[in-house]
């Protein structure tokens, strides 16, 4: 809440900011002791001598210390936990004045983009800039935590960041071309030649590129992906949108499949956010979505597909008042019109997703959402920076899924996506619908330059080769083929068309079955919970023999036609009791419907896993119901995504080798001046 | 100071203090009829104890949002002063903030403005992080060339390298899964445990009006 | 705006921040601050237009409809909320005045304490005991593999020294006095080593995102050069 408050205090802290500076002449207290700050005092920025200290003549700060003190509790720290500390207040709001000097006084800039040791604190609590307005407008400083972040890590490693700037001595960043700024142009100039070269030319293309599946250790992210895989027209998702335009270049990719993936089963997202400028980008995100969709038709509507909520003002304030009264949030849309929809409590949600560029704002939705509404799933995509906190939570907590991170989990993400959707393409591929030839192009080319994914096939050729592969090829080998029906590895596939001989409990005694009676189409999964992979679908009518049920009887185990056992809950179906000729009648009389529909094709996918056992894994291949968009999953544009990776790569190995080559070199100083004392 | 102002401070304290534990104790209590051993009745006196927090709630997010409104008053009352004494950049602060809201305001629903301006600044200005991160980490050990210095820089690098997805560098990737998995998550609770503990113990400083913004 | 004027006008605005590079040469270190002094006019822009609308506005309405309440508390209490809210705004635009001033801090008191007791809420039931029972739990099977043992025990370990180098830190801080039992140097130590190990991850992972970012706008300029 501090960010929107200090709105409030740009014109009064500003002046004491520069009192203050002014004022201070030598160190106080304990202060004494410590190693200097140099890189509060802004060393390494360029000055910009045309902007004086804002002055504002009327209003006057009526307590600076109290005013410092103020700030101080609602931005709580680990600090606090000692209590009370005398020097620490005055300290912290010098280091808050100072740092307020410098993020928006003198040029309103935004301090992190040139400071490491902002840089730094920002990582744990966000992207590099703060996107929300108070972070670079609102002159608002450090916040508590934040603040301990950076005491923290100056204690410990002596000041890391500030090493940055070498001391308040150090030439300014760039400042002309001085001799001394030399190795840091020489170490931009390298960097920016490395991310650059990619977007020239393919010949610089470096690494490997992601996976089509994540990784077997992974588990979570693929639970991201089949929980969303999971909805169906009648979900509402919400869908977190904490993030500004600042990490747009990181997280744009990820929201967009993540809202496409929603969109494409027709689940409607409701959006929301904390960051009133995030409520605007994520228009432009849907924006985008929609401008794609151009040629295929249909455009998303808001308060038809998906929803914009009004913005939460207050932080972790707005989000506990969105857990405790969803029902009045919802009412209201980002423009304060009605949005028709009336819901009690947050666990109407089929699932909560938050794509958050900070750890902050993971930590205030675990802490003042999930913790609130303890039936919900909080699915969170991050970024990079706040990867390891938000690992932490994923880590302990049974509630939170993921993370999903950065553009390489993207890159999966997409696959996947493509790889469900666009399998399900009809065999003519619509010659109305170019994109859709040209994604797959796109797709298969990626796919061979990969050299792990099989030909695309559509589903009838691929009944013809769905001979399952060894698997002890280099894991994880990924042979997939679309059937009828699941196979289990070890058996040849039979033709679905084939009688269900796998039933050989068909005798003259009646059999316990089970008849799905839900109008939607119906998961069938490896286990009995929801968050199991789907092994297959079932319609209305549809019959099973059972074979089993859970603890509670709240899922039966079922027998499917292939001779695989899997789980439907049992909410979605009756149970009855038939004879064995009137099952075999149902299921052929359904697998004709099938090979009609040309739906239910089911991807499977070996994997060595690591200890060596080689387990299938199955995993659905959305069959279009009859509303699902798939236009929606699949016309994304991906022409920068390759390109952008391979920049990472070369970006990331010159970022290691600059970083390894300077301290190299500093180390060896060091050791010098250290023979030269004891020379002396 | 005088007599009534004190009073007022006294006063606006023992208001904090109310509101903070009545607060506290409706969120921790409210909406929880089990705690009232699902009684007839338990329900209706969940709600009515969860009341307060969320007339409270609604109160501060007001407040809030009201300030927002004051706040960039003030931001733009600033910057009519600096621009009356012919201050070019306040001026386009103006301007940008006048057209925006014009836009806003005339097109709804129109969202190129974000994308065509704030978006391409915001995300270039995020971009040239990445060079001062590259070159404070290229210093570290030119401030502190000890053992922490070293952990700190070999673990930039190992972390760094590790992502790089190039097939020589595979068994770096080994070593940064287990770090990650290990001292970083344990690092990373550490963390958190002592962001929260210091939430907790601040929270409770507050309401116990020893907290100085609340002693007025 | 077409999708031309809008790639043009982002080309030109990001050159102006990159020429950020270029120091502070006369005409060019203008280019820079003109971008950013762009950028805050256009997030305030945004955030009053999207709190006015989104918050203030319907929430003004809301007060008009006597069918809704925001609390169980009935629809008299939503005046009385909207009433003390207004008034309370009220009291920030009094800060000016010296001797007013108590009734500012009076009103930030309030929401301070609020936001302090729903931060101390949700740090207790969000993160602290979730995460500490996670930390000290043992792995469900006790036969598990020794190495999944010795992971958890070190967590364990890391966690707990972390916490205490957290609480050494400011002790420290607070009296100046060097810590003198050994065992606690020792975890000291160990706490230590386990943060430097995270923070610098931390700060790798950072500059991953920064440089995911600078791929973003670097490929937009080629792009739009193309």
């Amino acid at each position: 809440m501090s960010e929107e408050f200090n709105w409030l205090e740009y014109s009064e802290e500003m002046e004491a900011a520069a009192l203050e500076e002014e004022g201070r002449s030598g160190r106080r207290g304990l202060r004494r002791l410590l190693p200097r700050l140099p890189s509060l005092r802004r060393p390494a920025l360029p000055r910009m001598p045309g902007i004086p200290r804002p002055r504002l003549p009327k209003l006057r700060l009526p307590s600076l210390r109290r005013r410092g003190g103020a700030r101080e509790s609602h931005q709580p720290s680990a600090a606090d936990i000692l209590g009370e500390q005398l020097n620490r207040p005055l300290e912290d709001l010098d280091d808050r004045l100072r740092a307020l000097r410098e993020r928006s006084v003198e040029a309103s800039q935004p301090a992190p983009s040139h400071q490491a040791l902002y840089a730094v604190d920002d990582l744990l609590a966000g992207p590099a800039l703060q996107d929300r307005p108070g972070g670079v407008i609102s002159a608002v400083s450090l916040s508590k935590a934040q603040q301990q972040q950076v005491e923290m890590l100056r204690d410990v490693v002596g000041g890391a960041p500030e090493a940055a700037n070498a001391g308040g001595r150090s030439p300014r960043f760039f400042s002309g071309f001085a001799l001394s700024a030399a190795p840091r142009l020489l170490g931009s100039a390298v960097l920016l030649l490395a991310v650059s070269l990619p977007f020239v030319s393919s010949d610089y293309a470096e690494g490997d590129l992601p996976p089509a599946e994540f990784h077997e250790d992974r588990h979570e992210p693929t639970t991201f992906y089949n929980l969303l895989d999971n909805l169906t027209g009648d979900d509402y998702v919400l869908v977190a949108f904490e993030y500004g335009p600042a990490a747009a270049g990181e997280l744009d990719i990820l929201a967009d499949l993540l809202l496409r993936h929603i969109l494409a089963q027709r689940a409607k997202p409701i959006i929301v956010s904390s960051n009133p400028i995030a409520i605007v980008h994520a228009q432009n995100v849907i924006r985008a979505i929609n401008r794609s969709l151009d040629l295929a038709g249909e455009q998303l509507l808001h308060g038809e597909d998906y929803f914009l909520l009004r913005y939460l003002p207050g932080g972790a304030l707005g989000l506990r008042e969105l857990s405790e009264n969803f029902d009045d949030v919802a009412r209201i849309s980002a423009k304060g019109l009605p949005t028709g929809l009336q819901f009690d409590t947050l666990d109407e949600m089929t699932e909560i997703v938050l794509i958050a560029a900070s750890a902050d704002d993971i930590r205030h939705w675990v802490e003042q959402v999930a913790s609130a509404a303890e039936g919900r799933r909080l699915l969170v995509a991050t970024s990079y920076a706040a990867q390891p906190l938000a690992q932490a939570y994923a880590d302990s907590l049974d509630q939170v899924i993921g993370p999903i991170v950065g553009i390489r989990d993207a890159y999966t993400y997409g696959q996947k996506l493509e790889t469900n959707f666009g399998a399900l393409l009809p065999a003519e591929a619509s010659p109305q619908e170019p994109e859709f030839e040209q994604l797959d192009a796109d797709a298969s080319s990626d796919s061979q330059a990969e050299g792990r994914r099989g030909p695309e096939l559509p589903a009838e050729d691929a009944i013809a080769t769905a001979l399952p592969q060894p698997t002890e090829t280099a894991p994880p080998t990924a042979t997939y083929f679309a059937t009828d029906r699941p196979q289990p590895t070890d058996t040849p596939a039979p033709r679905a068309t084939d009688s269900p001989t796998a039933t050989a409990t068909a005798t003259e005694a009646p059999v316990r079955v089970v008849v799905v009676t839900s109008g939607q189409r119906v998961n069938i999964r490896r286990g009995p919970t929801t968050v199991d992979d789907i092994l297959g679908l079932g319609y209305e009518g549809d019959m099973f023999e059972v074979i089993g049920a859970n603890g509670d009887g709240s899922w039966y185990e079922i027998l499917l036609p292939g001779g695989v056992e899997g789980w439907i809950a049992e909410f979605l179906v009756d149970e009855r009791l038939v004879s064995a000729a009137e099952l075999a009648g149902a299921q052929a009389s359904a697998s004709a419907a099938d090979t009609q529909r040309g739906e239910r094709a089911v991807l499977q996918r070996e994997y060595m896993l690591r200890l060596g056992k080689p387990a299938p894994r199955f995993y659905q291949a959305q069959a279009p119901a009859s509303g699902d968009r798939l236009e929606v999953a699949l016309n994304r544009d991906r022409a920068q995504e390759i390109p952008r990776l391979e920049a990472m790569t070369l970006g990331t190995l010159a970022a290691a080798l600059a970083i390894i080559f300077g301290n190299v070199i500093y180390a060896a100083r060091a050791l010098l001046s250290l023979r030269g004392t004891r020379g002396d | 100071m005088g007599r009534g102002q004190r009073f007022g401070i006294a006063l606006s304290a023992f208001v904090a203090f109310a509101v903070g534990v009545t607060t506290a104790l409706s969120l921790l209590l409210g909406d929880n009829p089990a705690l009232f051993g699902n009684q007839p009745g338990a329900e209706q006196l969940a709600e009515l104890i969860a009341a307060p927090a969320d007339a409270l709630l609604r109160l501060a997010t007001i407040v809030v949002a009201l300030s927002i409104v004051i706040g960039i008053a003030n931001l733009l009352y600033v910057h009519a002063g600096k621009l009356a004494r012919g201050k070019f950049y306040s001026a386009v602060l103006l301007a940008s903030f006048g057209f925006t809201v014009f836009w806003q305001v005339t097109r709804p629903g129109d969202t190129s403005l974000l994308e065509a301006a704030q978006l391409p600044i915001e995300s270039a200005l995020a971009a040239l992080v990445a060079l001062s991160l590259l070159h404070g980490g290229s210093r570290v050990l030119g401030k502190r060339a000890d053992i922490w210095g070293l952990l700190f820089v070999a673990v930039v690098v190992v972390v760094l390298l590790a992502s790089a997805p190039l097939a020589e560098l595979a068994p770096l990737q080994a070593w940064r899964d287990w770090l990650m998995r290990v001292p970083v998550g344990a690092g990373a609770r550490a963390i958190l445990l002592g962001v929260a503990l210091g939430a907790v113990v601040a929270g409770t400083r507050a309401l116990l009006g020893q907290d100085r913004s609340v002693r007025g | 705006m077409a999708e031309n004027t809008i790639s043009l006008v982002s080309f030109v605005l990001t050159l102006m921040v990159f020429s950020y590079l270029f120091g502070d040469a006369p005409l060019i270190g203008g280019l820079y601050r003109i971008a950013v002094y762009i950028f805050i006019g256009m997030t305030a822009a945004f955030t009053l237009v999207v709190s006015y609308e989104g918050v203030i506005l319907p929430y003004l309405q809301d007060i008009q409809d006597q069918s809704t309440s925001w609390t169980a508390l009935g629809y008299r209490a939503d005046i009385t909320i909207m009433f003390t809210a207004l008034l309370f705004a009220l009291l920030l635009l009094l800060k000016p005045i010296n001797r007013l001033t108590w009734l500012t801090n009076s009103v930030y008191a309030v929401v301070i304490v609020v936001g302090a007791a729903v931060g101390a809420v949700g740090a207790l039931n969000g993160t602290l005991f979730p995460l500490l029972q996670a930390t000290v739990a043992l792995p469900d099977d006790l036969t598990a593999d020794f190495e999944v043992l010795v992971e958890s025990l070190l967590i364990f370990v890391g966690t707990m020294t972390g916490l205490y180098y957290f609480h050494y830190q400011a002790r420290a801080r607070a009296d100046g006095n060097e810590e003198q039992s050994r065992v606690g140097r020792g975890f000291r130590h160990i706490g230590k080593a386990f943060l430097v190990t995270t923070l610098g991850a931390i700060y790798a992972s950072a500059l991953l995102t920064s440089l995911t970012i600078l791929t973003e706008r670097i490929g937009f300029l080629f792009q739009f050069g193309a």
